[in-house]
């Protein structure tokens, strides 16, 4: 266990920017030693703001997610209210992104990604196997070009999943996904954590941040197939069928991942692709 | 027709002067009526004046009494040293303590927040019945209040607001207004949320207050601010009101309220107050919590 005291870091209680100096230290910790866990104590803490515990373990559980946030770091030596504060604020934000999730519809993905060559390669790959389950996958029939034909398809899209790969994504991607937060759509964005760009205009109630790295992509391609499955209103929401929808369920998951596997492998060779080029 | 009442600014309206008026409002002595302001033998006007007559404005606005000003020319007092500073913030003041009555800052550089917020302690400490009372509560909503004006009003690229802090102690009351002349919280939010397009300005500031609502997409910024500010008000049995726009949003007793306002108001005032009684006495600390997720 690495001990931390939130004194030694700063100053600042009271705002996300003092907070961030905090969350990013515990960050490097984790980073630097990952078989230990991070025990932060806020000895000598009167009081602080939630806006603090934004930029202190909110960015954490942006980043890495809330299991691993839970299972990870813990808070100790704080007074009553500190506690307060900081367990309020991280448990009404773990619930704010539960109910966007188990509210998205997720028949017809759009997904947009900010590689073109990627792009044409992974909608065939998952095509082929989504349409056979019912679950549709719209194709972008002009990939890497913001087109009218785009823009209609985009509009029956039920979600929007962006993959934001690269430092120097295309700004079609960036068009196309503001386009679907200006049509009201529900969007999940999977974004390399390296990567600094945000959507310009965003509403936390339309869209949801999702990082990664190599390590851990198919991790999170496992999670997104688990809530986009768990929300398809035709498994869903079938009534006394729990064991064909148990079958059907598995039976998709299983194709997903067998997805997520092909897209890993894709990742990893435009990866070293790009390597080789440098 | 509303009658209106004129009232004359002398040459060097001190606070006594502004005092008066603010009691007379708080007696209802001009309710039904319209404040009409004489600026023409004004010639001079102090810090804590131009505090009080900010006072004045949102107590006016509350009440519903109409305030204006007498036919003014271009070359006035008013017109070229009070309304610059009423109408934007106090450019010349960068941090200002007034020992007496009431602290006044400018917000315009979010680096000088916690500065600011010490300065606040330390004319909050000045008084004798706040000595001992635990002030936590007011620092957070002053930092929130505080980086909330420089994240929304940085847009505009101009210079941001004002907070104003007042201590009546024979009241025992403590007043915060905090002003800036952004585009206004409405407009933010209808500009953010299609779904309040057609709905009224007050709607959309009392939306602002919800929990997770935000319409900047900076980094670690989550929606908290006013929440935040309205979560305090309510555990100490305070008043809010938040002017912006057409919009009025008040809390009165726990109580949300919300109305439109005949008159349009540029960018947005909040003006807290509270019960000095209301607050917990300090007390020695006991750090042995463990935070449960």
């Amino acid at each position: 266990m690495t001990q931390v005291r939130a004194k030694d870091l700063t100053d600042d209680f009271l705002t996300s920017k003092g907070g961030l100096v905090i969350g990013k230290q515990i960050e490097n910790l984790l980073k630097l030693n990952p078989a230990e866990d991070v025990e932060l104590s806020f000895e000598g803490v009167e009081h602080l703001a939630p806006s603090f515990v934004n930029g202190a373990f909110l960015y954490l559980i942006d980043n890495y997610g809330d299991d691993y946030f839970r299972s990870r770091i813990k808070v100790i030596n704080s007074t009553p209210d500190v506690a307060k504060t900081i367990g309020g604020s991280v448990r009404t934000y773990i619930e704010h992104q539960k109910q966007f999730f188990s509210l998205l519809k997720t028949d017809k993905v759009f997904l947009v990604v900010d590689n073109k060559e990627f792009d044409r390669n992974l909608a065939i790959k998952l095509g082929e196997i989504s349409n056979s389950k019912g679950f549709v996958l719209l194709k972008n029939p002009t990939p890497g070009n913001f087109s009218e034909q785009t823009q209609g398809v985009l509009k029956d899209a039920d979600v929007v999943i962006g993959v934001l790969n690269a430092e120097s994504q295309s700004s079609v991607f960036i068009k196309e996904m503001e386009y679907a937060l200006g049509l009201n759509k529900q969007c999940i964005v999977l974004q390399r954590r390296s990567i600094n760009q945000r959507l310009s205009t965003a509403s936390l109630s339309r869209i949801q941040v999702l990082y990664y790295d190599d390590s851990d992509f198919l991790e999170l391609l496992a999670k997104l197939n688990k809530i986009l499955l768990s929300n398809r209103n035709d498994i869903v929401h079938r009534p006394n069928k729990s064991m064909e929808r148990k079958e059907e369920t598995t039976t998709a998951v299983v194709a997903f991942l067998a997805i997520a596997v092909l897209v890993a492998i894709f990742f990893a060779l435009i990866s070293s692709e790009e390597n080789r080029k440098k | 027709m509303n009658p209106v009442i004129s009232i004359a600014i002398p040459g060097k309206a001190d606070k006594e002067f502004w005092h008066s008026i603010i009691d007379s409002i708080r007696s209802d002595k001009f309710n039904s009526a319209s404040i009409q302001f004489d600026w023409s033998a004004c010639t001079q006007i102090d810090d804590i004046s131009l505090c009080l007559l900010l006072n004045i404005i949102v107590e006016c606005e509350s009440r519903k009494i109409r305030i204006f000003n007498a036919p003014l020319n271009p070359d006035s007092f008013y017109q070229i040293k009070v309304y610059p500073l009423i109408s934007f913030p106090i450019n010349n003041l960068d941090t200002n303590e007034i020992k007496s009555h009431a602290f006044v800052t400018a917000v315009n550089d979010d680096e000088k927040a916690l500065a600011r917020v010490e300065l606040m302690k330390k004319f909050l400490g000045n008084h004798e019945l706040l000595r001992n009372v635990d002030t936590s509560a007011l620092e957070i909503i002053f930092a929130e209040l505080y980086m909330n004006v420089c994240q929304h009003s940085s847009l505009a690229e101009i210079e941001n607001g004002m907070v104003l802090i007042s201590v009546d102690e024979s009241h025992g009351l403590l007043e915060m207004v905090v002003s800036d002349i952004g585009v206004g919280i409405p407009a933010n939010i209808k500009e953010a949320f299609e779904a309040f397009e057609d709905e009224c300005d007050a709607k959309a500031i009392a939306y602002a207050t919800e929990d997770m609502v935000t319409t900047r997409n900076t980094e670690q910024n989550y929606g908290r601010g006013l929440n935040t500010l309205k979560t305090s008000v309510v555990s100490l049995n305070g008043e809010l009101d938040i002017f912006s726009g057409n919009g009025h949003f008040s809390i009165r007793s726990g109580n949300e309220n919300h109305m439109e306002l005949s008159c349009y108001h540029n960018g947005t005032q909040i003006r807290l107050l509270f019960d000095l009684s209301n607050f917990e006495m300090r007390s020695k600390s006991d750090f042995s919590e463990e935070v449960n997720f």
